[in-house]
């Protein structure tokens, strides 16, 4: 049940990532109309007015988002929107590991301390140069979410696990009863018969106390000494 | 004591000089002849290289539309050994390269890396040997029509047509070449084409009056758009081809901006040119930093073209684009 | 009076039986219930994601279609109007479709009246537009189509270690206890006490047992003074091969395999991103080097690793199997090249083979044969489902934990496994054996004997070429072509492995419970072919269902009589070979049938086309089922030498 509930919690993990991805999807392609629209009409990519502006209004629709940049498949940024104007410090690492991630598949999610990226391939220029997006989500965003998730699955599981194992139990305890019946024979034939060695009438007494009975006698009376196995 | 001033001043006035030119000869040297000035595609050639253009030395010669300055370029290239020259149009790359299999090493620049930029029909000019490869070893350039396929494409993009004609002028090679190619390329889509030629002087050349009727002619065989191709005669009577069209209600699609802009054409596919010299400054890129050969450069073109509808003339024919093309298209009122 | 000791064993069938029933039950209801709920919890936090994006996408179309009206075209003379809303409503398919309306009028079909956006906008003040889309309901379904099947898989294995770890307890705690105890009392009661009983726990059997052995020991050390004989602290003192049990193997031989099997899923995934100084290997040859690999070491290994089993005992192999395993696990976790990989998994791979042998020899050498067969035909599903488990669980755990971490849990598991066989193994009695396995075993007369050549050649070979043929290669093919997609593909695949597990336990019955061998092994093995003959014609996915679904089930029941078919005849044939090499030496031959399957079957589907191969290769099949009926039928006339009741 545990591993259950851990799997299913990674699991919505992926979805929210997936979603988040595909969120990301719509933005670029918002980028992408807007950059084709700028190159139609002879602007030059770089520093392009209208990206600041889209990129602005993505991130006034979508809070959770702290950075978005957008670069060349030669590592130049294009554009970049930064809310807190903090600056990422370690931008041409994203940037670079971005590009190696971009090889193997048009989107990509990286992680880095404070933010989780998603990452796609926009377009390709005018002139051939390929154009990608990254847009780096806060993560304490999602924190809040995922624990609540959390704490709900938890509890969700302790939930039926409590009276399933109390069930279970009752069952179990219903099932062994014909043995322990038997197995409280057991011992009071062994403790009487083998141990204090009473003897009894035979009715009284069940094959397995008959044993006992012969066995002790057999013990007190003589013993093989003999290292043979007898069958 | 005056030896000894003279001395001086000669050092100041002959060093500085020297040693400013030798700094700037430590900087790589890109020659730049252009034809009207440093227009936009001239501009952002140089801004391609943005911080790294300081490693370079940019001479700029304008033509101004005189050939005779040709001359005189050629003879300055040849002095100054620039690492790379860019030529800016027919003319002055005509003039400067000369033609690819009879280049004269005296007459044109043979032995300089050169990057050709804005001519429209290279092949035609003789500069080029292919559309793709120069034929020779120290040229490779740009191409900035946009191929009859993809006008072709854009044009069914507008609307799925079925069937194009085309009014050409047959004193001009590239009108001629413009038809073959628009021929073939409908071939491949499907599409129907007929064409209708303008008739002649007896100077043969094509009549200007005959326009009106030529867009007569081919409006009666039907076709579902009207392509005009390269040629500088309709171009420069664009206003009397457009408007026939309109009178005849035919849609009239163009390679070039100003039928759509600065007349009544329906739909342009063409180049920026801005776009070209970003594409001349990334050959440029390849030979200075990347110690390419340029003849082995293929001809670069662009991925995608520009696309101009004029919305006036949609109104005129009630034939709106789709919101697909409209979307990524400069809309011109 | 009833004698207890009977009555207790008695009961323990039906005490089994009852215990399997109560536990599925409760086991697979909890574990629904908190399947539902999770997802039902999942919805709830997804759905509002959907809602933004799709609000989003509103929005863009707004904008579009602002331009439209800005430009002042009017809209009915918009040639694509409604392609663009369609084209945006199959582009993102969470939208189920979109219409635009003026006003009040429409311009675009209308659907049912709930809309999960709605939003109007102005053009220039004259008309009011209003968009309304409707959110495909189903779509949070169908994202979750494919966690619920990894759920499914989940809960299917959960059970299934829930079922083996209950099992397990009964037989240490009770099954174990009482037939040793019966064996003790019965040798006392013959005059043999040179052996002693300790059992722990504090139960009647625990008790009384070690009541008695203290008074043997007390009563042998009176008569010898201190020279203290039998005394012996091992308990299973009765002859050690016939206390072992298939709960000994189960559960480390679980953990060992579902540790390896983590990494199969993304394995391919891993070696792209790890890169390689190899560049000029093509990228497919790279992809399947670690897994060729691994394999190649298990084909040459196994017969070895036998041979060993037979010759130092299976606790010592096993233990000795780990130190490989277990390396290359690590060695895998820190790889910067794929030839690491390579290495790795080759080590990995000699462990396999090692672990994998010895857990079939120890219970090869459980002598009482209904527990043998049955316990071999639990071998093949304890196989089969931590192999299941493990792609399973790897496929959704990498993506948290990344492959490096992986690979650690991998080493971690195995290292685990590894003590728990060293408390639950019980050690060949070397001295037992000593004239038996010293003798030299020869492969080459093992394979003289023609009839484990004939059975080997009939009726192993065979099965992994339908196996690897069929069902790993024309199956994903077929599918294909018949439009399946990949996740399809991967469901129909499953049901194989599902049906062996599942019927696991019953054909453990079915072979342990006097069916003969012999009779089992042929049918199921002329069965398997059957369904591929009846539906090779239909060209459906039902068809393939059916075929794959027959097979399932003649395997199933196949497997376990054929382990214990070539025992017999190497009990019989060559007693003097080692059983765990046999046992090796089959599969290394059957490795070959892997080998031969693809092969074969891509030729016969080049040359005659999907249908046509399918039904030659059932021939094939079903055809050497009968030929070996023909064979053992003509060589002993009654067949009952062959058989084991």
């Amino acid at each position: 049940m545990g591993v259950l509930v851990f799997l299913s919690y990674f699991k919505y993990l992926n979805l929210v990532e997936e979603f988040t991805s595909s969120q990301a999807a719509a933005f670029s392609a918002d980028l992408k109309q807007t950059a084709l629209k700028a190159e139609t009409l002879g602007l030059k990519l770089e520093n392009l007015e209208q990206f600041k502006e889209v990129l602005e209004r993505i991130a006034d629709k979508e809070d959770r988002i702290a950075t978005i940049l957008i670069f060349n498949s030669r590592g130049k940024i294009i554009s970049q929107f930064d809310r807190n104007q903090t600056g990422l410090t370690y931008e041409k690492d994203i940037v670079a590991s971005s590009i190696m991630k971009s090889k193997a598949g048009n989107t990509w999610t990286l992680f880095t301390e404070k933010n989780v990226g998603f990452g796609r391939y926009l377009f390709t220029d005018m002139i051939g140069t390929k154009i990608f997006g990254l847009f780096l989500y806060d993560r304490e965003a999602f924190q809040s979410e995922n624990k609540v998730i959390k704490r709900d699955l938890i509890a969700l599981c302790l939930f039926v696990v409590g009276p399933s194992v109390f069930i279970l139990a009752l069952m179990i305890f219903l099932i062994f009863r014909p043995i322990q019946s038997a197995y409280n024979q057991i011992r009071e034939e062994t403790t009487s018969y083998f141990v204090d060695g009473i003897v009894g009438t035979p009715s009284q007494r069940s094959e397995y106390g008959e044993s006992m009975i012969e066995i002790r006698d057999l013990l007190q009376g003589r013993k093989s000494t003999s290292q043979d196995e007898v069958r | 004591m005056t030896k000894v001033i003279v001395a001086l001043l000669a050092a100041v006035f002959v060093w500085n000089p020297i040693n400013a030119m030798s700094k700037a000869a430590s900087k790589q040297t890109i020659y730049m002849a252009v034809w009207r000035g440093c227009e936009e595609a001239c501009k952002s050639f140089i801004d391609f290289f943005g911080d790294r253009r300081q490693k370079f030395n940019f001479i700029i010669r304008d033509a101004g539309r005189d050939k005779s300055k040709l001359e005189d370029f050629v003879d300055e290239i040849k002095i100054l050994r620039p690492d790379l020259l860019v030529t800016w149009g027919t003319s002055v790359s005509k003039r400067l390269l000369g033609k690819w299999d009879s280049a004269d090493p005296n007459r044109h620049i043979t032995n300089i890396p050169t990057v050709f930029m804005i001519v429209a029909d290279p092949v035609g000019a003789g500069i080029s040997k292919t559309n793709r490869w120069s034929g020779r070893v120290n040229v490779t350039g740009t191409l900035n029509r946009a191929p009859a396929k993809t006008q072709l494409q854009t044009i069914r993009s507008y609307r799925p047509i079925k069937s194009l004609g085309m009014v050409y002028n047959d004193n001009e090679l590239n009108a001629r070449l413009s038809v073959d190619a628009m021929r073939k390329a409908a071939q491949v889509e499907g599409v129907s084409f007929f064409v209708e030629r303008l008739k002649n002087d007896q100077n043969g050349r094509p009549r200007i009056d005959d326009i009106d009727h030529a867009v007569e002619r081919i409006a009666a065989k039907n076709p579902e758009f009207l392509y005009l191709g390269s040629s500088s005669f309709l171009t420069k009577y664009r206003k009397r081809v457009t408007s026939a069209a309109l009178k005849q209600k035919l849609p009239l699609a163009a390679g070039s901006e100003v039928l759509v802009r600065k007349a009544t054409a329906l739909l342009g596919v063409a180049a920026k040119y801005s776009s070209i010299g970003r594409l001349a400054a990334m050959q440029a890129q390849d030979i200075l930093f990347g110690k390419k050969i340029p003849g082995d450069l293929p001809i670069k073109k662009l991925d995608r073209y520009s696309v101009l509808i004029n919305l006036n003339t949609a109104k005129g024919l009630d034939l709106y684009p789709p919101i697909s093309l409209l979307k990524i298209s400069e809309i011109i009122r | 009076m009833i004698n207890p000791l009977e009555a207790a064993n008695s009961e323990l069938p039906k005490l089994k039986r009852e215990l399997f029933g109560v536990i599925m039950l409760v086991v697979v209801a909890a574990t629904l219930v908190v399947s539902w709920k999770t997802l039902d919890l999942f919805e709830e936090k997804l759905n509002p994601l959907i809602t933004k994006k799709v609000s989003l996408i509103g929005e863009q179309i707004a904008d579009d279609l602002a331009l439209v009206a800005i430009n002042g075209i009017p809209f009915s003379r918009v040639p694509d109007l409604k392609k663009y809303l369609q084209t945006t409503a199959q582009q993102h398919p969470e939208i189920d479709h979109v219409a635009l309306y003026r006003n009040a009028d429409d311009l675009l079909a209308s659907g049912n009246p709930e809309r999960d956006f709605d939003l109007s906008f102005n053009i220039s003040g004259t008309d009011q537009f209003r968009l309304q889309i409707w959110i495909d309901q189903k779509f949070t379904q169908k994202s979750m189509e494919n966690i619920i099947f990894d759920i499914g898989v989940l809960i299917f294995v959960g059970f299934i270690l829930c079922i083996e770890i209950t099992l397990s307890l009964v037989a240490f705690n009770i099954t174990n206890p009482l037939s040793r105890f019966r064996l003790v009392l019965l040798r006392y009661q013959a005059g043999d006490f040179s052996r002693v009983l300790l059992l722990r726990g504090k139960d009647a059997i625990a008790s009384s047992s070690r009541v008695i052995a203290k008074a043997v020991n007390d009563r042998a050390r009176q008569e010898q003074g201190d020279k203290v004989v039998g005394q012996n602290k091992k308990f299973g003192s009765v002859k050690p091969l016939q206390q072992r049990s298939v709960a000994d193997v189960r559960i480390p031989l679980f953990i060992f395999v579902f540790a390896d099997e983590l990494q199969k899923s993304f394995m391919p995934v891993f070696v792209k991103e790890v890169g390689t100084s190899l560049t000029f290997l093509p990228l497919d040859v790279l992809l399947g080097l670690p897994i060729m690999a691994f394999m190649a070491m298990i084909a040459i290994f196994t017969p070895l690793a036998g041979r060993w089993s037979d010759a130092y005992g299976s606790k010592k192999i096993y233990l000795f199997g780990l130190i490989p395993a277990f390396s290359g696990h690590l060695v895998c976790g820190f790889a910067n090249d794929v030839v690491w990989i390579v290495f790795g998994r080759a080590l990995t791979g000699f462990g396999y083979a090692m672990i994998v042998i010895c857990c079939q020899g120890y219970i090869a050498g459980i002598s009482e044969s209904k527990e043998r067969a049955s316990g071999m035909a639990a071998f093949v599903g304890i196989l089969m489902s931590a192999s299941m488990a493990g792609i399973a669980i790897g496929g959704i755990l990498v993506e948290r934990i990344g492959f490096q971490n992986i690979f650690a849990l991998s080493a971690g598991l195995t290292l685990i496994a590894g003590l728990i066989a060293y408390s639950f193994f019980i050690s060949e009695d070397m001295k037992s054996r000593e004239g038996f396995a010293r003798e030299k075993t020869s492969f080459l007369k093992i394979l003289s004997n023609t009839k484990f050549l004939v059975t080997i050649l009939m009726s192993a070979i065979p099965a992994k070429i339908i196996l690897t043929g069929f069902i790993y290669f024309i199956i994903p093919l077929y599918l294909f072509s018949l439009g399946s997609s990949a996740a399809e593909t991967a469901r129909v695949m499953m049901i194989y492995p599902i049906l062996v597990i599942a019927l696991g336990p019953l054909s453990a019955w079915v072979a342990g419970h006097g069916a003969r061998t012999f009779k089992v092994l042929v049918f199921g093995c002329f069965f398997s072919g059957v369904g591929l003959i009846i539906f090779h014609q239909s060209q459906t996915v039902l068809a393939v269902i059916l075929m794959i679904f027959l097979m399932g089930v003649a395997h199933a029941f196949m497997k376990a009589p054929q382990i214990n078919f070539i025992m017999e005849i190497a009990e019989t044939e060559m007693p003097d070979q080692g059983r765990t090499a046999i046992l090796g030496l089959l599969r290394t031959l059957e490795r070959i049938g892997s080998v031969i399957g693809p092969l074969l079957a891509g030729a016969l589907v080049a040359f005659f086309g999907f249908s046509n191969a399918i039904l030659v290769i059932g021939c094939l099949i079903s055809g050497s089922a009968v030929a070996m009926l023909c064979y053992f039928a003509k060589l002993n006339l009654n067949a009952s030498t062959v058989d084991n009741d």
